[in-house]
């Protein structure tokens, strides 16, 4: 399964938002895993409180901006691990999503295809949006920045507890 | 609540007459009726000298009179005879509603006039095409809008609820992927290599395995369109057997609901036996899903609050559907909130 939400481009005004997270949906009973934000100012503000937490972040952009802007990857490590990938312009990034992972793909500016491996489906994402990608069964996927200025952030997430992670949307 | 800046299905065109018909949509009733120009009209249901239901009146050409006193009004709520006295007051004014008439469905505006935009009804060209031949329900499901929405937006019940209709065992084998943008979220399934459904079958009249796909395209707040069809083993979806399912879903109150139901399709057109066939058997999916949600509606009325719905990764467009209702929501009632209340005496 898979789903992608179009967003507004990054390369404008950076608003702190969430772009991904499980549970997608707070305060519904279900334990909180992972989130991925955009975040203006001090990322770590935006991590939930209270949850045994690691984290990542990178720039959002590379451009000269007043207020520092970031994307945030929090993730509580009782259940989840997480590996960050970055492809930028021309390098196409094989990416092996085992059964009861998940995948977060993300472009910080340009564009990037993604493309399942036996060609059923393939998608444009543009800076802004996110596509998550789980399931029960493992596949490769190919993630391919388009030859202009790009940057795309692959977030795998594995479970280190529980046989499987599903996505909770 | 209510998202009520939207236009919301109403009536079937041929529904409204020069005889007023009433209807209720989120709460607000309305009276719906055509001028002798066949223009139609809707107003607010409720004389505003009594507050008797101006549907219980009858029309006169664009006006209609008030069954009680004969206070009488044009077809755009200005007061025009008041019958006990030649001066109108001030206040004897009754709200009207933008509409708009378009392939067999009537559209109300539900809320600030000014913010009634057009183009924001969807293509529903489906019901009123001849490459389409078109089965038409209404259904008055006893349960709120929100079960609806869920129920076209995950639909792996079919292999359940609908066993003797569009169900098959394989539907919920197969994952969905979900696309949003903007106000638009649909959930598409693909089932490749398998026996068309029972209901179809016989009209298409095929044997053997296809290919069947629906996309769910859910415009949040009140509108569905169903993709759906059967296509030859990885063959594109275009060349196949399609089927448009249009889904107009209109609050009545909290707990009741107008389905206003269109189910097209480009094959066996002129086949009057199958339309027939048809017509029985989505009457048949329409009531088993009338049944479903009228008891998930008493189930969910005495769940406590502190419980909330067990959802999984087919349940994704539900959930981002739930989220874009409820920004909508809160964008309405901020609003409301600021707005500067009126000053009366």
């Amino acid at each position: 399964m898979w789903m992608l939400e179009r967003g507004t481009s990054f390369s404008g005004n950076v608003e702190t938002h969430q772009l991904a997270a499980c549970p997608d949906t707070y305060g519904r009973g279900d334990r909180w895993k992972w989130s991925v934000s955009a975040v203006v100012g001090d990322a770590t503000t935006w991590f939930p409180l209270g949850a045994d937490q690691d984290s990542f972040t990178c720039d959002l952009l590379d451009i000269d901006v007043a207020q520092r802007s970031a994307l945030a990857v929090a993730y509580d490590p009782a259940f989840v691990s997480v590996e960050v990938r970055i492809a930028e312009k021309n390098e196409q990034l094989e990416v092996l999503r085992k059964g009861g992972s998940e995948v977060v793909v993300i472009p910080l500016f340009g564009e990037a295809l993604v493309v399942a491996p036996n060609g059923v489906w393939k998608r444009w994402l543009t800076s802004g949006d996110t596509f998550v990608i789980e399931g029960e069964d493992d596949e490769t996927l190919f993630v391919t920045p388009s030859p202009e200025l790009t940057r795309v952030i692959v977030i795998q997430i594995s479970p280190t507890t529980e046989q499987a992670l599903r996505w909770v949307p | 609540m209510y998202v009520l800046n939207t236009w919301y299905v109403t009536a079937w065109s041929h529904e409204v007459t020069t005889t007023p018909v009433k209807r209720m949509v989120c709460e607000i009733p309305l009276v719906l009726y055509r001028n002798k120009a066949g223009l139609v009209r809707i107003l607010e249901d409720r004389c505003p000298h009594r507050g008797y239901p101006l549907s219980a009146g009858q029309t006169n050409d664009d006006t209609i009179e008030c069954g009680y006193h004969g206070f009488t009004f044009d077809g755009e709520g200005t007061c025009t005879r008041v019958p006990a006295q030649s001066t109108i007051p001030e206040r004897a004014v009754v709200r009207s509603f933008p509409f708009v008439e378009k392939d067999g469905w009537i559209w109300v505006w539900t809320g600030d006039k000014d913010l009634a935009d057009e183009s924001q009804i969807p293509d529903t060209h489906y019901m009123n095409d001849p490459g389409w031949a078109a089965n038409t329900h209404s259904y008055l499901f006893e349960c709120r809008a929100d079960l609806i929405h869920d129920n076209l937006l995950d639909l792996t019940h079919e292999s359940f609820i609908h066993t003797s209709t569009v169900g098959d065992d394989y539907i919920y084998k197969h994952g969905i992927t979900v696309e949003v943008e903007g106000t638009v979220v649909s959930a598409d399934r693909l089932m490749p290599n398998v026996a068309p459904p029972p209901l179809y079958a016989k009209t298409m009249g095929l044997d053997g395995l296809f290919d069947r796909f629906h996309c769910t395209e859910f415009h949040v707040p009140n509108y569905h369109i169903l993709h759906s069809g059967i296509t030859g083993a990885g063959r594109p979806r275009e060349e196949g057997y399609l089927i448009k399912v249009l889904n107009g879903i209109t609050p009545i109150n909290a707990n009741t609901s107008w389905y206003y139901y269109c189910f097209a399709r480009n094959f066996a057109i002129d086949d009057v036996a199958a339309t027939a066939d048809l017509q029985e058997g989505l009457a048949t999916v329409l009531d088993e899903d009338a049944d479903a949600l009228r008891l998930q509606e008493i189930g969910l009325s005495t769940r406590p609050n502190t419980m909330h719905d067990v959802l999984i990764a087919q349940d994704a467009g539900v959930a981002k559907a739930r989220r874009i209702m409820k920004q909508l929501l809160d964008a309405e009632a901020q609003v409301r909130d600021t707005a500067v209340p009126a000053t009366s005496h």
